[in-house]
């Protein structure tokens, strides 16, 4: 019931995203989206994937994209005009979704295994789904979390370098000594008629 | 702990970030000092453990002689090239502290890479050193073409990561696991490959010749190398390479090595088309850079060969043939960075015209070492050409040796183009006669090894059969 609820509030959501005129109420419609599909992910017992998604999706990617829809002046008339002309591509990539799902309801084999991490086994203990998830990522996977830690750090350092431009190069003037600038410092006179 | 170098790497990295901000002048000199010290002091910590072998950090790296060895090889390319950069360089443009920083960055990801022992560390190590890549390729902010290289390097290494992804999640879907020593068991319990399978395997290393430019997929190694600054080309010619490397012979003997005879195809495909393209591509180069990456290109193919039977001998002449192709072709580089036109660098082949009379002892250490590129008998790449088309031959691989030997031949016309213009050609004047005692110093080492190391090949022999014996040990 409540599933079907919010499924269909997303669907209405993601069509009003490509659908409406103003850029800013698509953005707004995006993080709308997250938030139902977040209340789904909640049904589904999955707690930690909820916030996750508010916290990443809503609270950076969708803030980002409306401050850059305000930023930028968007013409909204010029974005619908290819709209027709992308719909035949959308239309085939919805049908290989489509197709997608089926095989996978079809539960057709395609020699694959279940993964060996027995995540129902933690939560018997009575753990929950946040802390099943954090009992792996702080114990076995220790070492892929620093290392993501440091490819984080990696592209920090790597953004500053690359965006920085040092104080040296720029010619920006100093007001104390614009200030105090006397015309004797910067004009010199000069007797023409002695040469 | 075992795996203390590369912990020690990184807490170091961490520290000389924070020191580095508070250095009011010359801040690069200082760190870079500072990154020559703590690449020599793990370079002890490598040699202390390099016998032992050891899965640590839950399976997810394994402590191997073949991955110590490999980590030397890093080690002592990174520290040659610091060194390069803090006595030959005189670019302004990359004397940043971060420069340094980012190198040791980049050898730690590296690092991870040789010893990993699991998709999912293969994966992050991977990122780790190609992104600290990216921004060293874009540093030089004067230049535009390095900003281009840093764009072209970036999408490609992007495109590379997402077939990486591919490759590995079909890989983790047949076995459920992302372990190398897991998926080893597991594939010798299966009796029917599925296609799946070998098609994630494909992909995983279309992506990683991706990295080591092998041949249909070396499209953007020429425009990288001419546009990124020349300390970062030596770079990136000799050290990933390694790495690399590494990470394909682990990747493919350990965990696959019994489909052999499914990726050894794939091998074959990439080693007669590196081959060919190394050596058709460099003829009308008029770069020097662009030149030797197409020779990059050549030898990628060249070691190859060794991949293809997937068997002990094949590791070991990869092995040696990565040693000298280290110590060939950072002397190349070194000769390179030390062109200069009124302190500026320049690449170009006519600036090495008459090179002989303005640098006499210049001109003969990039004879030495183009020689040796191109594998004439008293140098030492022959050794490596000899021992890898050996392993073709006892293999019956005689296509390839055929084609291998043909190719040298093809690749020696442009190696000795270079030896006549500096030799026989018209002296360029412009070129700044002044070299500094420094790289003299490295360039006569280098030479010096180029010519003896033909005479001792039993103790590379030894070295190499000693360190293969560790990956072969365990399946």
């Amino acid at each position: 019931m409540f599933f079907n609820i919010f499924s269909a509030i997303i669907i209405v959501s993601s069509l009003m995203v490509v659908l409406s005129r103003n850029p800013v109420y698509s953005v707004l419609f995006l993080v709308f989206t997250f938030l139902n599909a977040s209340i789904i992910f909640l049904i589904s017992n999955a707690e930690f994937l909820a916030m996750t998604l508010i916290i990443v999706y809503v609270g950076a990617v969708a803030v980002l994209f409306l401050f850059v829809v305000m930023m930028l002046n968007i013409n909204s008339t010029k974005i619908k005009e290819g709209l027709l002309k992308y719909l035949p591509f959308g239309v085939l990539l919805t049908l290989v979704f489509v197709g997608e799902l089926y095989v996978i309801f079809q539960g057709e084999s395609l020699g694959f295994v279940t993964p060996k991490i027995d995540i129902e086994e933690l939560f018997q203990n009575g753990n929950s789904n946040t802390k099943a998830i954090g009992l792996y990522l702080y114990t076995d996977y220790f070492i892929i979390f620093q290392m993501s830690a440091y490819v984080l750090l990696v592209a920090m350092i790597g953004a500053i370098v690359l965006a920085y431009k040092d104080k040296k190069s720029i010619k920006s003037q100093n007001v104390f000594i614009q200030n105090t600038v006397r015309k004797e410092d910067l004009i010199k006179l000069v007797d023409s008629k002695k040469k | 702990m075992i795996i203390l170098p590369e912990i020690f790497l990184s807490l170091s990295v961490l520290a000389l970030l924070l020191v580095g901000p508070f250095i009011r002048k010359k801040g690069y000199v200082i760190i870079g000092y500072l990154v020559l010290l703590v690449l020599i002091i793990s370079q002890f910590f490598i040699f202390k453990n390099i016998f032992q072998f050891e899965p640590i950090f839950n399976g997810f790296f394994v402590i191997d002689s073949f991955g110590s060895f490999m980590k030397c090889l890093l080690l002592i390319g990174t520290t040659v090239v610091i060194y390069m950069y803090l006595t030959v360089n005189k670019d302004n443009s990359i004397n940043q502290i971060e420069f340094p920083i980012l190198i040791l960055i980049s050898l730690i990801g590296m690092m991870f890479m040789v010893s990993s022992n699991d998709i999912l560390s293969l994966f992050l190590s991977i990122e780790l050193q190609s992104l600290a890549l990216y921004v060293l390729v874009a540093f030089s902010k004067e230049e535009e073409n390095s900003s281009e290289a840093g764009v072209k390097y970036f999408v490609i290494g992007s495109i590379s990561t997402c077939i990486f992804l591919f490759g590995a999640s079909l890989i983790y879907g047949f076995f459920g696991t992302t372990n190398f020593t897991e998926i080893s068991e597991a594939l010798g319990q299966t009796r029917e490959i599925s296609l799946f399978l070998i098609i994630g395997v494909v992909f995983v290393l279309v992506s990683l010749s991706l990295k080591v430019s092998a041949a249909p997929f070396h499209m953007w190694t020429p425009d990288v190398y001419q546009g990124s600054p020349t300390i970062i080309t030596a770079f990136l010619s000799v050290v990933p390479k390694v790495a690399v490397f590494a990470v394909i012979i682990r990747f493919l003997v350990f965990p696959f090595g019994e489909i052999n005879v499914d990726w050894g195809r794939i091998i074959i495909i990439l080693s007669i088309s590196s081959m060919v393209v190394g050596s058709f591509g460099a003829l009308f180069q008029k770069d020097l850079k662009r030149l030797f990456a197409y020779s990059t290109i050549n030898h990628v193919g060249f070691m190859l060969i060794g991949l293809v039977p997937g068997s002990e001998d094949g590791i070991i002449a990869i092995s040696i043939y990565l040693i000298l192709y280290l110590i060939m072709n950072t002397g190349v580089f070194l000769v390179i960075l030390n062109l200069r036109i009124d302190e500026r660098n320049v690449t170009s082949i006519k600036d090495l015209s008459g090179y002989s009379n303005s640098n006499f002892f210049m001109a003969v250490c990039m004879a030495i070492f183009v020689f040796s590129m191109a594998g004439i008998p008293p140098l030492s790449g022959f050794l490596g050409k000899l021992i890898i088309l050996n392993v073709a031959i006892d293999n019956n691989l005689f296509y390839l040796a055929i084609i291998g030997v043909v190719s040298s031949v093809i690749a020696a016309f442009y190696y000795l183009r270079i030896v006549k213009l500096m030799f026989f050609d018209k002296t360029n004047d412009e070129l700044d006669k002044d070299v500094n005692i420094e790289s003299k110093v490295l360039l006569s080492v280098l030479s010096f090894l180029n010519i003896s190391i033909l005479f001792f090949p039993e103790f590379f022999l030894d070295l190499s059969a000693s360190i293969t014996f560790s990956l072969f040990a365990v399946n």
